[in-house]
């Protein structure tokens, strides 16, 4: 069992962000500590050899999505910036000036917009790029085939433009 | 913003992730992976008893999981009643840890090779005076003749300051599972309450309720045992050093004591009220 603890250990961190990703209204460390249970229990069915990683996530992911189920809607829970840089929004920790592709002020709009998108679209492209898990941990852990992780993320990067777009023209100037 | 192409949109998104107010766990109760062995041992139990009829012929490891039961009801009671957030302590009678701990990083460097209860992960070793300062309470010594003073002291302020008074095997003390051990005094901040202990059933290891010096206390044989224990500011202490042999375990004021020896349970009791 200490082993096992130490593989909590190991992936808490990235399971909570998962179980934000999927259900921000919900608990998070409730999702995953019940999660990371059921895993224990399924663990003489995981394949050798197999990613753990993704394993794990995707009972994180079904723990969240029955959870998001059961607490519904409620408004102002979903994705929020850190509130240590008053409005959220200061530069993250980047390896160089170079490599921050949007301006503090627009994450908010990207923010905002990401939180607006339907439970599917936020979903994968929370996985797929806030995690910044590969196509295939991201199928795993969504439990979809790598194809449709493919397809649906392109979709939902088409959506979340045209969210923002709707925003950019609600705000005069906003545009960069 | 929105004319940023696929590529930026997705750098954006992964530069994103630093920006958000992401769920760092309940930073009031011990941390998540605790919580889920706590958890699962909890559930282990539950689901030994229900199969208990099988007892008998079960495997050892199958009857420590139900004895963790004990200490399932016992930590339940616990988290219900202190909301995990009181001293106390909590014993969790289960399945042996494999091989020692090695204890803190601290105490494996300066752990003496040749001392006796070196290799038991029990801190640093040091003078008594220097214990009982570090600790930040009186050290009481067994008051028996025969024992002698301790031939050596550790100390880890990690766990709840923990003290341990180990004493080499002699005609009074046989060895313990570990030979160079006969007899070990643990102390360490944190109070047992009272009502809190059931009753183990088994024919391996046995919880009994025994009084030293007016102070309630337990007696337990047996199966090496898990032992947790919360420490004052609330940290959940994971002691899964494997005991050296039978337990005498009772608390005076704020400070939990433990014995630990083959001498059975009458002259750990005498040993226990002779330390004044």
């Amino acid at each position: 069992m200490a082993a096992y603890e130490s593989i909590v250990r190991r992936y808490q961190d990235v399971a909570l962000r998962t179980a934000h990703l999927i259900a921000p209204e919900a608990d998070a460390d409730d999702a995953v500590q019940d999660a990371f249970l059921k895993a224990f229990a399924a663990l003489p069915r995981f394949r050798d050899g197999a990613p753990l990683r993704p394993w794990l996530l995707r009972i994180v992911a079904n723990e969240s999505r029955n959870r998001r189920r059961s607490a519904g809607r409620r408004h102002g829970l979903g994705l929020r910036a850190t509130a240590a840089s008053g409005d959220g929004l200061a530069e993250p920790a980047m390896s160089g000036p170079e490599s921050s592709v949007i301006a503090a002020e627009t994450r908010a709009e990207l923010l905002a917009a990401l939180s607006g998108l339907r439970d599917e679209d936020r979903e994968i492209l929370g996985t797929r790029f806030l995690l910044d898990l590969s196509e295939a941990e991201t199928a795993e852990t969504l439990g979809l085939p790598r194809g449709t992780v493919k397809s649906r993320t392109s979709r939902a990067i088409g959506r979340l433009r045209a969210a923002m777009r709707s925003t950019d023209e609600d705000q005069e100037g906003g545009v960069r | 913003m929105s004319g940023l192409d696929d590529a930026r949109l997705e750098s954006a998104l992964r530069e994103l992730a630093s920006a958000i107010d992401w769920p760092d766990g309940d930073p009031s109760s011990p941390d998540l992976a605790t919580r889920v062995r706590i958890r699962l041992i909890e559930r282990r139990a539950s689901t030994s008893l229900r199969s208990s009829l099988g007892w008998r012929h079960a495997s050892p490891l199958r009857r420590a999981l139900v004895l963790a039961l004990a200490a399932a009801l016992l930590l339940a009671a616990l988290a219900g009643a202190a909301g995990l957030g009181l001293p106390g302590l909590r014993i969790i009678l289960g399945e042996p840890s494999a091989p020692p701990r090695t204890a803190s990083p601290t105490a494996t460097a300066t752990a003496d090779a040749g001392v006796p209860g070196a290799d038991l992960g029990l801190g640093q070793t040091m003078p008594i005076e220097e214990a009982a300062s570090l600790i930040g309470r009186r050290i009481r010594l067994p008051a028996d003749q025969r024992l002698g003073p301790p031939d050596a002291i550790f100390v880890d302020p990690a766990r709840a300051n923990q003290l341990a008074l180990v004493w080499a095997p002699r005609s009074a003390l046989p060895e313990t599972s570990d030979p160079s051990v006969g007899l070990i005094v643990m102390s360490f901040d944190g109070t047992v309450r009272d009502g809190f202990f059931q009753k183990v059933v088994g024919d391996t290891s046995r919880l009994e309720r025994v009084e030293v010096g007016g102070h309630p206390g337990w007696w337990i044989t047996g199966e090496p045992h898990l032992f947790f224990y919360e420490s004052p500011d609330g940290t959940l202490v994971d002691d899964d050093r494997r005991w050296v042999g039978d337990a005498l375990i009772w608390s005076d004021g704020p400070t939990t004591y433990r014995i630990e020896s083959a001498i059975g349970r009458a002259a750990a009791i005498a040993i226990a009220q002779s330390m004044p």
